[in-house]
């Protein structure tokens, strides 16, 4: 194995790999990157057995060759050791030798027979989305999925193939967010994954990855139990989650009693400098609407106390008294790319419904998010 | 064979040839999925990497493993499954055979089958050597004893439910087993169940886990007599005590006699659920306290003519001066002079009993506490500080405290008066004999100041 490629992309496909490499495993190779040079291209591989990913790259190839090394010794050395430009390595007895600049290095390499194979995607049948609307719908759900592990299928983030739009969720069970991309034109092959696969739960880690990896068109393959993600030489590879999503549709508030519209920084600054008044365990602020005037109020029994006017805020309907958590809350409104909000009440034991004013067009996924209120005591 | 036992088998043969960790990692959650009619195999595997890998680098291993118990195998192909839909059908058949099972066992003469089944299980839980006849009554269970005798002769009529508390070996458990068996005798039809909250919980875990709580709750309903030790260890196990209270409110509706036993009253078990707390006390609480002297030296009489053993009265005296927390500890000495007199063929003196015992009683464990574990216990528990509790204030925080600490240093370490003065800020004799006495005194009416006491003290040995 011979090759000179550019340092830049080497480091950064180096980089992305590490991560996806396993930290600590009954299986040691399972730490390593592999490198594999084959068809005048360099093939970078790793996987912790969830997640797999493979990035292939354009290489000046001399000769061809495979070997694993040590994610973290690979990674350490490629973002400190190897200068702009171009990198140059060999594969020999001692181990694979680096050259760049005026450095050499020799990292001991181990042989491949042990490594896991990546699993091979036979499905044809794929759907691409635009990257920015597919990025944005993750980001905007993947922090409600749940961290616990007692209900496997809300861990991950739930993607239902709808007629004309893909629905995205994520709960844990407090608060849950959704974001719908709608079609104007359904991709090719769309129709497979509306008929038959319907929808999928993708583990929240490998939505984390994705976000940090893509920036291209994306093409999506759902086959046996795992997603495919492709984009520009990157393959990223995972397993899917079993289990029924539950059916959130029934906890969405059907029909609020009142509305409040406002600034979202106005509510923002209320809710945050509350925060810092609410009881440290119980986490607890209070949302009050008396005649058409709303109060955002904390009140800790050892601090002090805090109160907001949401003097600039139009609001219809009846009055409400509301208990909630305000980091909930926080984590729902900063994913809203809007100045005005919209936050909708139906009683005190229903969810808080909070969405943008904007309705869902082409080129923006459309946001709801909602949160259970704190059970007055 | 079937295809399971042929995957283990088969697992058996590969887990031989590959590395611990290969193995873990590779052929967990794998299982046979068919065997079409050309004995092509496909293995179902928890996911693409598994599959792969399984296809690729053991295929050979696979195949020559599974033809050393299925020569015909042809061939073998892997597909991901998800392990959790098959384990739980599998489960299933296992929850249905054992079941089955006991149903033919219990095919027997003139009794139905579902009260037999009852029977063998009490059997297994009631031990035939407790009975009325051999406990030892006297002032400290006197009432315990007669509570129960009470309830054996109606049941579900008076006393009900019947909770019995006190100190550990003091023979609530011998009360208990006693009911049962004296229930038993009357009438060998009634259902008698006794059982420890311990296994309570671990059975409520394993009907949760088997899915078949019906069945669990099922068998309650149709109990007599139901008797539950040591019912403190439900304490802060919610599932475990809201299943109780069912269970508990079931039988009590329709005049089942419920006995519960514990090493406290109700009142005093830390996060046990209000409305069981309620019911608990809503029937008879009785205590059993420590024997008197008078009660431990009959105690060991009995013991001993059990067992054809000649004692001596003053041996015997010398015994139960010694021991005095506890009826286990009293047998257990006894075990051991009887012991030490066959093996040595002395015949028992009182020389030999203060040998063989020497090292019980010095080891006995009030030596090892010293006033400041006392004082720092009684700072703990009620919240005052080191400097306050031994300081000359007279803040009514600390003034219950500090008596409570006299009381305890005198009674638990045998400091004299003047003594304890000394350690609380060269306080006068009189005053540590008046904590003491106004302790003692208050502790005869105050069952509330016991149970602190009691509480402190375990404390205290804790340490």
């Amino acid at each position: 194995m011979k090759l000179t490629c550019l340092s830049e992309k080497f480091k950064q496909a180096i980089t992305y790999a590490e991560r996806v490499a396993a930290r600590s495993t009954t299986l040691p190779i399972l730490k390593n990157i592999l490198l594999r040079v084959k068809d005048n291209k360099l093939f970078i591989e790793a996987t912790n057995l969830e997640i797999g990913l493979s990035i292939v790259m354009n290489a000046k190839v001399e000769k061809e060759g495979e070997c694993t090394v040590p994610s973290k010794i690979l990674s350490n050395f490629v973002s400190h050791g190897i200068i702009d430009g171009n990198v140059s390595m060999e594969l020999t007895e001692h181990g694979i030798i680096f050259e760049s600049g005026t450095d050499r290095t020799v990292i001991k390499s181990m042989d491949t027979e042990s490594f896991p194979i990546l699993p091979k995607k036979n499905e044809t049948k794929n759907i691409t989305v635009n990257p920015t609307l597919l990025k944005k719908a993750f980001e905007e759900t993947v922090f409600s999925a749940s961290v616990s592990e007692t209900r496997p299928e809300l861990t991950g983030i739930f993607i239902s193939f709808d007629e004309s739009q893909m629905r995205f969720a994520a709960t844990d069970s407090f608060r849950l967010a959704e974001s719908i991309i709608k079609f104007t034109d359904r991709p090719p092959d769309y129709d497979y994954y509306y008929h038959t696969i319907k929808s999928i739960i993708i583990p929240k880690n490998t939505i984390h990855e994705l976000l940090r990896i893509m920036d291209e068109a994306i093409t999506i393959t759902v086959q046996e139990n795992q997603i495919f993600f492709e984009s520009n030489g990157l393959l990223l590879i995972s397993r899917l989650i079993e289990g029924t999503y539950p059916d959130y549709e029934q906890i969405m508030p059907q029909n609020p009693v009142t509305d409040i519209k406002l600034k979202k920084d106005d509510f923002l600054h209320a809710v945050k400098t509350s925060s810092i008044f609410s009881n440290e365990k119980t986490s607890e602020i209070v949302l009050e609407i008396i005649d058409k005037k709303g109060v955002v109020s904390a009140m800790s029994t050892e601090y002090g106390s805090h109160l907001t006017e949401l003097h600039n805020a139009s609001i219809t309907g009846i009055d409400q008294k509301i208990v909630f958590n305000p980091r909930f809350i926080l984590d729902g409104i900063t994913q809203i790319n809007d100045e005005e909000i919209i936050i909708s009440l139906t009683n005190e034991q229903s969810p808080i419904l909070i969405s943008s004013t904007k309705t869902a067009e082409e080129f923006e996924p459309s946001f709801r998010y909602i949160v259970m209120p704190v059970r007055s005591t | 064979m079937n295809n399971i036992e042929l995957w283990q088998s088969t697992l058996g043969q590969i887990e031989l040839s590959i590395s611990k960790a290969n193995f873990g990692t590779w052929f967990k959650n794998t299982t046979i999925l068919s065997i079409d009619e050309k004995e092509h195999v496909v293995i179902g595997v928890p996911n693409g990497f598994a599959k792969e890998w399984l296809e690729n680098k053991y295929h050979s291993n696979i195949l020559d493993a599974l033809r050393v118990f299925r020569p015909q195998v042809a061939g073998l192909s892997c597909a991901i499954y998800t392990p959790n839909a098959t384990k739980r059908s599998i489960d299933g058949a296992q929850i249905k055979s054992p079941a089955k099972s006991s149903v033919l066992e219990s095919n027997e003469k003139n009794i139905t089958k579902q009260p037999y089944q009852q029977k063998q299980h009490l059997k297994s839980t009631l031990n035939e050597k407790y009975l009325f006849s051999n406990y030892i009554v006297g002032e400290n269970n006197e009432l315990a004893k007669a509570a129960c005798h009470a309830v054996c002769e109606n049941l579900g009529k008076i006393y009900n439910p019947l909770f019995i508390y006190g100190g550990v070996g003091l023979g609530k458990t011998h009360l208990l087993q006693a009911m049962g068996n004296a229930v038993l005798e009357k009438d060998s039809e009634k259902h008698v169940y006794y059982i420890s909250s311990e296994k309570f919980t671990n059975d409520l875990i394993n009907s949760i886990r088997n899915h078949t709580i019906d069945d669990f709750k099922k068998t309650y309903q149709k109990i007599d007599l139901l008797i539950i030790d040591d019912v403190q260890f439900l304490s802060g196990k919610e599932k475990t005590q809201q299943e109780f209270f069912y269970i508990f409110n079931s039988l009590y509706q329709i005049n089942k006699q419920i006995v519960i036993s514990s090493d406290r009253p109700p009142k005093s078990i830390a996060t046990l659920e209000e409305r069981l707390r309620s019911r608990f006390e809503g029937g008879m609480i009785v205590d059993v306290i420590k024997p008197d002297l008078e009660t431990r030296v009959a105690i060991l009489h009995a013991k001993a003519r059990e067992r054809n053993f000649a004692l001596n009265d003053e041996i015997v005296r010398y015994i139960a001066d010694n021991i005095k927390n506890n009826v286990r500890e009293l047998e257990g000495a006894l075990n051991r002079v009887m012991a030490i007199c066959d093996l040595s063929q002395k015949k028992p003196s009182i020389e030999v009993v203060q040998n063989a015992l020497g090292d019980i009683i010095a080891s006995g464990r009030k030596r090892t506490v010293q006033t400041h574990d006392v004082i720092d216990v009684i700072s703990a528990h009620y919240d005052v500080n080191n400097q306050e509790l031994l300081s000359k204030g007279r803040k009514r925080e600390v003034v219950k405290p500090r008596q409570i600490a006299m009381y305890l240093l005198r009674t638990e370490l045998n400091l004299s008066y003047p003594g304890i003065g000394e350690h609380f800020g060269g306080r006068d004799h009189t005053t540590a004999l008046h904590a003491y006495e106004k302790i003692a005194r208050t502790m005869k009416d105050d069952e509330r100041l016991r149970d602190e006491i009691e509480v402190l003290k375990e404390k205290i040995y804790d340490i």
